[in-house]
């Protein structure tokens, strides 16, 4: 359980990479995307891929975990990427890549009261 | 029960307690205007415009009906570039309302928000859902309604309209604000980079009320 306000909360990037272009589009994120979103005070956690062996005609999935910590702190690096076109640049360059994509925002289950007492 | 709301944002030099008079009058005259409420919005965290007016009408047609007659003279006012500069507005029938308690005195906040047109109704219906459900989860709003704006205008095309009650600041800019349901649940349809991502524009704004006009 952590101190509240600086629970940790997890960003979850899911995405099905297009057949044979996992490899191809995890390297355009570390480039283009992730470089923008420490500086927007976002940290990289974990790259995950399965199956763990780059397909060549079919989807690999790419699990991609970020970390901030407490809320507020949340907001901020919304706001930063929000105010940052480049965000949207990238989702829109790496979309011929991706069959689908989505985000989630998770948190450990401990910290769940914490987080909902505010 | 049909509603009106605006954000309005004052021209500069204009007389605002002049204006406020004026449109006051426009609405305490009518049979028509069944409640209505007038505030200057709170400087606090980017509220947008200089005051919030509420007019409520028993329908569309009383709406219509103020319009064409006391209401032409508020129709001027704000139409008037040396006493209003911009208007946000909002027409709609009452949508899904919910109530924890009726407060006499507190924060009343409003969100105009623009959806995507090619949104799917799945998607929208499930929206206005999660919007709903915020006052269900997040303990500091103690009303809260969301509508389909029929008559909309202002800087998006407005498409919903999300109303909260709270008792005080804290629980708009802290609770609110901070609770898992908005910025780890219902953000998603409002992130860009969310791939459920469908509202375009919006535009809140809040004040003090001192009397029931939710």
């Amino acid at each position: 359980m952590s101190e509240p306000g600086k629970e940790v909360i997890y960003y979850l990037d899911h995405l099905i990479a297009q057949p044979g272009r996992a490899e191809e589009l995890l390297r355009f994120y570390m480039s283009e995307y992730v470089p923008q979103a420490k500086l927007r005070g976002l940290a990289l956690v974990h790259r995950w891929v399965t199956p763990p062996l780059w397909l060549r005609e079919q989807s690999n999935e790419l699990f991609v975990i970020w970390s901030v910590q407490g809320a507020q702190a949340w907001w901020d690096a919304t706001r930063h990427r929000r105010a940052d076109p480049s965000f949207l640049g990238f989702w829109k360059k790496a979309q011929p890549m991706i069959v689908s994509r989505r985000r989630l925002f998770l948190s450990d289950v401990d910290d769940v009261d914490s987080l909902n007492n505010v | 029960m049909y509603k009106v709301t605006r954000v309005l944002t004052l021209s500069e030099g204009a007389d605002a307690a002049a204006l406020i008079q004026d449109l006051a009058a426009t609405a305490r005259n009518s049979r028509w205007v069944l409640d209505w409420a007038l505030a200057p919005t709170l400087p606090e965290a980017n509220a947008a415009g200089d005051y919030i007016w509420r007019l409520h009408f028993a329908n569309e047609a009383g709406a219509r009906a103020w319009a064409a007659g006391d209401g032409l003279e508020a129709h001027a006012i704000m139409n008037d570039p040396t006493r209003v500069r911009h208007v946000n507005s909002g027409g709609y029938v009452s949508g899904r309302v919910g109530s924890k308690q009726t407060l006499t005195r507190g924060i009343y906040r409003l969100l105009f928000i623009s959806l995507d047109e090619a949104a799917s109704a799945t998607d929208v219906a499930q929206f206005e859902y999660e919007t709903y459900e915020m006052g269900l989860y997040i303990p500091s709003i103690v009303q809260w309604r969301i509508s389909r704006i029929s008559e909309g205008s202002g800087t998006g095309s407005w498409t919903h309209m999300w109303e909260q009650e709270y008792e005080n600041l804290d629980g708009l800019l802290k609770t609110y604000m901070l609770h898992p349901h908005h910025w780890a649940w219902i953000n998603r349809w409002y992130d860009p980079e969310c791939a459920e991502h469908i509202v375009q524009t919006v535009c809140q704004s809040f004040c003090r009320f001192d009397s029931n006009t939710f």
